[in-house]
């Protein structure tokens, strides 16, 4: 099967799953919420009665941002502190949630979307943790190893090649990239199949699917990049809209952010289809194991 | 058209009444003081320059009693000789994002210094330290003459030097190849007589020299014989006389300059060598010409700028940056030219750095400039970033603040960085927009104005402009001396208008042309001119290191309320009891004639006191305006009207740059979160593109 093949079929079977779409997405609105309240209430307190700070309505002014981060800085906003939370939340959510969306797209059980989220989520989570800090480390190991000859290269050169070292560190920022997609994408394929196949050792099949998708990575990477080319179209398409799209408050405020969360829904969508086509790529190079293996990796304690 | 020919019109009946106060206005030429006769070599293998320099020195007072016994010279490179020299010390090895390398020391020595006449003066010279008593410190000399010269008499002295050129840090040195010669000859100090510059007694001032100061020099005559390696393209002040190849593998520049306090020059074999002229017929429209002349209240012949030869010396690679460097140095010589006085030179010189040689960035000479710009600025998105039009405008700019008004940037660093800011700031505007002046870059714009103020804040009350720059608290120099000054003179034009700032700056550059002015000699012609007293104004933003930051602290608008308990009435106190005056209450709001009791506070957050507006809008009115110019720290005012008060506005045109926090300084009764939303829904948003890229 082509890789935009799989994405297609990906994105169609993802239209059939809005519920773990509206799952994920108002999961992610409830994390970041936990910095983005607090933000508001600063910013409301700093802007609500000073009509200076309307020119917000019509522009992103980095002078007033200033003079903001500098108030704010003086009455003690923990920025730092409440972004820190945020990611250490998402990391752990993430894990949580591949358990959850697997487990969903997987299973055909009579009961809700959230019954068998939870139930993902919850049987998986250990393990896919491990796995994702593994892949982390793996992550920048091989990022490191990768792009550190090409800034040794850069760092060698003379100043007067100027454009040469410039290039050679764009390539080395892509190829740091490169490594920790194709990780990241690996990872994703070795929680598939552990959810799959209810595997107990996640690390190992981590390595194993890594090797696998360093011999034969452009299906997933196929399958990655058109589903990132369709989130970047919608992309440019909430671009051009917010451009057109009068500015101020009430309606046309309103409107931005239904456009804001919709694309964050897209998102959540493509990260939906994501897994789809990679269940169809683990289904077509690992075939299921029998029901007897399956049935004894269930009953076997947890 | 019939508009231009009117403006024509106009403009030619002006230029035969004013010609003849545009000598007056605009000196043509500087008073000579010193005159430098060069001959220097460069070895490009060692790093070194061998020169013999004649220098012939008059003393410039008219004192009798000004009988100069000794000369005070600048050996600048000796800066770079060890870690110990005072420029080491203050800067740490490290100044404006430049580190100097652990072998990149320099030196400059002085192996022979006779008067025309014979006499060794060599012996006599002594390494002095007038700033900070640093003994290690071997930047200036003083030499003991054997004959006093008097006022308006002249010395001759030969000189023979050896420099080790440090590898590029601080303005100076080279990187590989690319060599910038700059503060590179032994240079004389300013005898300064009394009563210049407000001194009670005359003497030198030659400062040692400092991380954050450059230069101060008097006008002379610059003729400099540059002997340099075959292949190598060189760019310096003033123009070349001649080029000839010496045989020897080496060949021999020379070039020349009147008017100017100083020389630099550049060489790099690798230089792309450019060409363009700015032309004062066709790059400057009749109609530009007619409106700088009414707006300056000038005559149309001495606003008229002169044809100048823009010669761009470009790194290899940079080429697609050619047209901007070039169309950002006609800008400036346009914008510069017509608001404060023509170029007086004929040429212009663009240095572009070698990668690497950053410390050489963003440094300026009489006629030549060392700009500074990246390759990754040839693409987007990082194309929209104007440092390649930035840096030249600014450099430019000093041809009129530092070159051509020559204040001294050691103890007023303010009267050319700050002036430069100012200046550079609404040439940028007028040439790429007020809005992304500075950058455009992924859909942020920044203007030049604007970044001034965003340096600006309640950590900036512990300096003031008006200090020696060596002697700013950490990292404060920068803000001092570029754009709080900057800030202040906006705020200037804003008290003043843009007719009269115009015509303060025009004026200033005009009387102080070819010399040596103080602060003090901007504040005066900025009162004659204006016709304001506008002493108490600089003395607060430059004289002390207050911030400026007035603020709307409190509104309030209730409906009034009825007087109770015994009041005076037909000369009886007549009870109102609580029921009476409720009863009253409502029947004025039912008739719709009840007050509205207003209340606002205004506060003077930081030391800065100055006179502003204030705009108040009540419910169905047009906004009224009034001054708080009470000068106390904080105001209350009460207003009992039919008409609620919904709006305060402290400065509402937004004339006071220098104010510190603008969102405190206006303030409405009824809430309004439509910001807070927009911005928090946009904080929210990319947050939560950020959370899935940690999940892909």
């Amino acid at each position: 099967m082509h890789s935009f093949q799989l994405a297609t079929a990906a994105i169609r079977k993802t239209a059939k799953n809005l519920r773990l779409i509206a799952l994920l997405w108002i999961a992610q609105l409830a994390i970041a919420a936990i910095a983005g309240y607090p933000v508001f209430r600063y910013l409301d307190s700093a802007l609500s009665h000073s009509p200076a700070g309307d020119e917000f309505l019509h522009r992103f002014s980095l002078p007033l941002v200033s003079d903001l981060a500098r108030a704010g800085a003086s009455q003690g906003i923990p920025l730092g502190s409440l972004l820190t939370l945020v990611i250490v939340l998402t990391l752990l959510w993430n894990a949580g949630a591949a358990g959850g969306a697997l487990e969903t797209l997987l299973s055909n059980d009579p009961v809700s979307t959230l019954h068998r989220f939870a139930r993902g989520a919850g049987r998986y989570f250990n393990r896919f943790l491990r796995m994702g800090l593994v892949a982390a480390a793996t992550a920048i190991v091989i990022a490191a190893v990768l792009s550190g000859p090409v800034f040794a290269v850069s760092g060698a050169l003379d100043d007067a090649a100027e454009g040469a070292k410039q290039w050679l560190n764009f390539a080395g920022v892509l190829l740091a990239l490169l490594a920790v997609l194709t990780v990241l994408l690996a990872l994703d394929l070795a929680r598939t199949r552990v959810a799959r196949d209810d595997r107990r050792k996640g690390v190992a099949v981590f390595f194993a699917t890594l090797r696998a998708l360093l011999r034969r990575p452009l299906l997933v990477l196929g399958l990655w990049f058109w589903l990132a080319a369709a989130f970047a179209a919608l992309a440019l398409l909430y671009s051009a809209l917010c451009h057109v799209l009068p500015t101020g408050a009430g309606l046309a405020l309103f409107a931005v952010v239904v456009l804001q969360q919709l694309l964050a829904m897209a998102r959540a969508g493509m990260r939906v289809a994501l897994w789809s086509g990679e269940i169809a790529i683990v289904d077509r190079r690992s075939p299921e194991p029998p029901l007897s293996k399956r049935l004894a990796a269930a009953q076997s304690p947890r | 058209m019939p508009a231009i020919s009117r403006v024509t019109g106009v403009a030619l009946a002006t230029l035969l009444v004013g010609s003849a106060a545009h000598a007056a206005r605009l000196p043509e030429h500087a008073a000579k003081v010193v005159d430098y006769d060069i001959s220097v070599r460069l070895d490009g293998e060692k790093k070194e320059l061998s020169g013999r320099e004649h220098v012939v020195w008059r003393n410039p007072s008219t004192n009798p009693q000004d009988q100069v016994s000794e000369i005070w010279l600048h050996l600048y490179w000796n800066a770079f000789r060890n870690n110990l020299s005072t420029f080491h010390v203050e800067s740490g090895g490290r100044l404006r994002g430049d580190e100097a390398e652990p072998d990149g020391w320099g030196s400059m020595d002085v192996t022979a210094m006779k008067l025309a006449t014979g006499e060794d003066l060599l012996p006599g010279m002594t390494f002095v330290h007038p700033d900070d008593d640093n003994v290690n410190d071997r930047t200036v000399v003083r030499v003991p003459l054997p004959r006093a010269v008097p006022p308006g008499g002249e010395i001759a002295l030969d000189i023979e030097f050896h420099s080790k050129i440090p590898k590029v840090f601080a303005r100076a040195g080279y990187k590989d190849n690319f060599f910038a010669i700059t503060q590179w000859f032994p240079k004389i100090g300013v005898f300064e007589p009394a009563g210049m510059r407000g001194r009670s007694e005359s003497g030198w001032n030659c400062h040692q020299y400092h991380a954050n100061s450059e230069f101060y020099a008097d006008y002379g005559h610059f003729r400099v014989e540059m002997t340099v390696p075959d292949g190598f393209t060189v760019g310096a002040t003033g123009s070349e006389l001649s080029r000839k190849k010496n045989g020897d593998g080496t060949t021999t520049h020379v070039y020349e300059q009147g008017d100017v306090h100083d020389f630099g020059w550049s060489a790099d074999p690798r230089f792309i060598e450019m060409h363009a002229s700015f032309s004062a017929t066709t790059d400057v429209t009749p109609g530009e010409y007619a409106a700088t002349a009414k707006l300056l209240d000038r005559t149309l012949d001495e606003v008229r700028l002169r044809d100048v030869d823009i010669r761009l010396l470009l790194q290899p690679g940079h080429e697609p940056q050619a047209a901007r460097y070039l169309a950002a140095a006609k800008l400036a010589l346009k914008s510069f030219g017509l608001w404060y006085g023509a170029y007086p030179y004929p040429t212009l010189t663009l240095i572009d750095p070698a990668p690497g040689a950053g410390g050489a960035s963003g440094v300026e000479y009489p006629t030549l400039i060392f700009c500074g710009t990246s390759y990754l600025f040839n693409y987007w998105p990082t194309a929209g970033i104007n440092e390649a039009e930035i840096v030249t405008v600014h450099e430019f700019g000093h041809q009129f603040w530092y070159a051509l008004v020559g204040n001294n940037e050691f103890e007023e660093a303010w009267l050319d960085e700050g002036f430069n800011t100012y200046s550079t700031a609404k040439a940028m505007d007028l040439g790429y927009g007020k809005e992304a002046s500075l950058f455009s870059f992924l859909g942020l714009h920044l203007g030049n104005v604007e970044a001034d103020r965003m340096e600006n804040g309640n950590n900036r009350r512990y300096d003031k402009i008006d200090t020696f720059s060596w002697n700013f608290s950490r990292a404060q120099y920068p803000f001092n001396a570029y754009s709080r000054p900057a800030l202040v003179l906006e705020t200037l034009e804003g008290m003043l208008g843009t007719e009269t700032m115009a015509r303060v700056m025009r004026t200033y550059h005009e009387r102080w042309r070819f010399a040596h002015p103080r602060g003090a000699d901007f504040f005066a012609v900025a009162e004659e001119v204006s016709g304001e007293d506008l002493k108490d104004f600089f003395a607060q933003t430059v004289g002390g290191p207050g911030i400026f930051d007035p603020a709307v602290v409190d509104l309030s608008s209730e409906p009034a309320t009825e007087p109770r308990g015994e009041i005076s009435h037909d000369g009886k106190d007549v009870l109102v009891d609580e029921e009476t005056a409720s009863r009253r209450e409502s029947a004025a709001t039912a008739a719709g004639t009840r007050a509205f009791h207003s209340v606002v506070q205004l506060r003077q957050r930081g030391e800065v006191i100055l006179p502003v507006e204030v705009e108040l809008t009540f419910a169905g009115k047009p906004p009224e305006r009034r001054v708080w110019d009470d000068g106390k720290r904080w105001a209350r005012w009460v207003f009992d009207r039919p008409e609620k008060l919904l709006e305060v506005r402290i400065d509402p045109d937004g004339k006071f740059a220098l104010d510190a926090d603008r969102l405190n300084s206006t303030r409405r009764l009824e809430p309004d979160s439509g910001a807070a939303r927009r911005l928090t829904s946009q904080f929210l948003f990319w947050l939560q593109q950020g959370m899935a890229l940690l999940g892909q």
